[in-house]
């Protein structure tokens, strides 16, 4: 990675049924990181997005095709097991619909190349969002930041930023069978934070969907609020293994 | 002498037991699965027949209507089965998203060893 040659990071791309958006993202990444490595985590689209990827035949643009929908964080967890064995220093999560923008991996690498951050979120609070965020979203993002706060005394402004970095040691847990593959959010920077991680916020630049649909829906939504409750009182009540972080 | 309830329940509970050690005997349910099925089957068997049995699990539940203890005692069985069926049903689908994964990363490795052979041939034809 040009941006920070002394850490060696890959930059996932998590994406389903994107092919309006995927090469547009992968523009926008490859115009701030040139010598990138980048990897489209395909999960099983029902179109031909990872068949529009290879096609495009990108320098340093890798394809991984998950063979049936696993779900958003089967796809992360899938770039956190290929960028462990491929030796990476830091991984990148960053959406495939182009609402993240390529000139903030650069920040988010900084943060762990420097060690001041185990884990690095991208807030849309922290710096400028360009659509309405649904007053039902930012209700539960209040309910989780406090949540959050309360159990672990973490202050994060956006605890449902799906651009991430994370170091080695987080990696480890992302592909662990610890890591909450469903919805993977503030319950996930509970566990990265009791696991001793530093986990710090920058500011992030989000853009509005330019076509698709998002995959948060009213079931959808419902079904998240009742996970992550669960799944953080889980996290809370299991004791701390620092063992898991490496 | 059996009443005509403990005979309907007795052969209740017997049907259970033969239903399942054919399936088991057709490999159409394995040992591990059959077993939570057999005790249900056996229970209802032992409780159809056992007065004093009846008689302890009525008082335990509050009832003194043999048919509806018996159908308690189904009831918790089947409670027991769902749950130990949502747990197979999370350990299977762990276990296909891992395989999912594994097979994602791995028909990724296989096109780039091919990729490699392809060209260490093309440079082989070179020289």
């Amino acid at each position: 990675m040009t941006a920070r040659p002394d850490i060696r990071a890959l930059v996932a791309i998590p994406c389903f049924n994107e092919r309006a958006n995927i090469l547009r993202t992968l523009d926008d990444l490859l115009s701030h990181l040139p010598e990138g490595e980048l990897l489209v985590v395909d999960d099983g689209s029902a179109d031909d997005t990872a068949a529009v990827v290879r096609a495009a035949g990108l320098p340093g643009v890798t394809v991984v095709r998950h063979p049936v929908n696993l779900g958003y964080g089967c796809a992360i967890q899938t770039a956190a097991k290929y960028a462990l064995a491929g030796s990476y220093d830091a991984v990148v999560f960053f959406d495939g619909d182009g609402q993240h923008s390529g000139s903030d991996v650069p920040v988010a690498l900084a943060l762990i190349a420097d060690g001041r951050a185990g884990v690095a979120v991208a807030s849309r609070f922290l710096g400028s969002c360009a659509y309405d965020i649904p007053f039902s979203r930012r209700a539960g993002m209040a309910v989780f930041r406090t949540l959050l706060r309360s159990l672990s005394g973490l202050r994060v402004t956006d605890p449902t930023s799906g651009f991430q970095a994370l170091d080695r040691r987080a990696m480890r847990i992302c592909a662990s069978e610890s890591f909450s593959t469903a919805f993977p959010d503030a319950d996930m920077l509970l566990l990265y934070h009791r696991a001793g991680l530093t986990v710090t916020e920058f500011p992030g630049t989000f853009k509005p969907r330019t076509s698709g649909r998002s995959m948060h829906s009213l079931v959808s939504a419902i079904h998240y609020i009742y996970k992550m409750s669960i799944s953080m009182a889980v996290v809370a009540l299991t004791p701390h293994k620092p063992d898991e972080a490496g | 002498m059996l009443s005509q309830q403990q005979m309907v329940g007795a052969l209740l509970g017997f049907a259970i037991l033969a239903l399942i050690a054919l399936l088991v005997y057709r490999k159409k349910l394995t040992e591990e699965r059959a077993a939570i099925w057999l005790a249900a089957g056996l229970l209802i068997f032992i409780l159809s027949i056992s007065g004093a049995l009846q008689r302890m699990l009525g008082t335990l539940l509050g009832s003194k209507n043999v048919p509806a203890t018996i159908l308690a005692v189904g009831v918790l069985f089947l409670l027991a089965i769902c749950l130990d069926l949502s747990i197979q049903v999370t350990r299977l689908s762990r276990r296909a998203k891992n395989v999912s994964q594994e097979q994602a990363l791995l028909e990724h490795r296989v096109a780039e060893l091919e990729n490699c052979r392809g060209e260490s041939r093309g440079a082989g034809s070179d020289a």
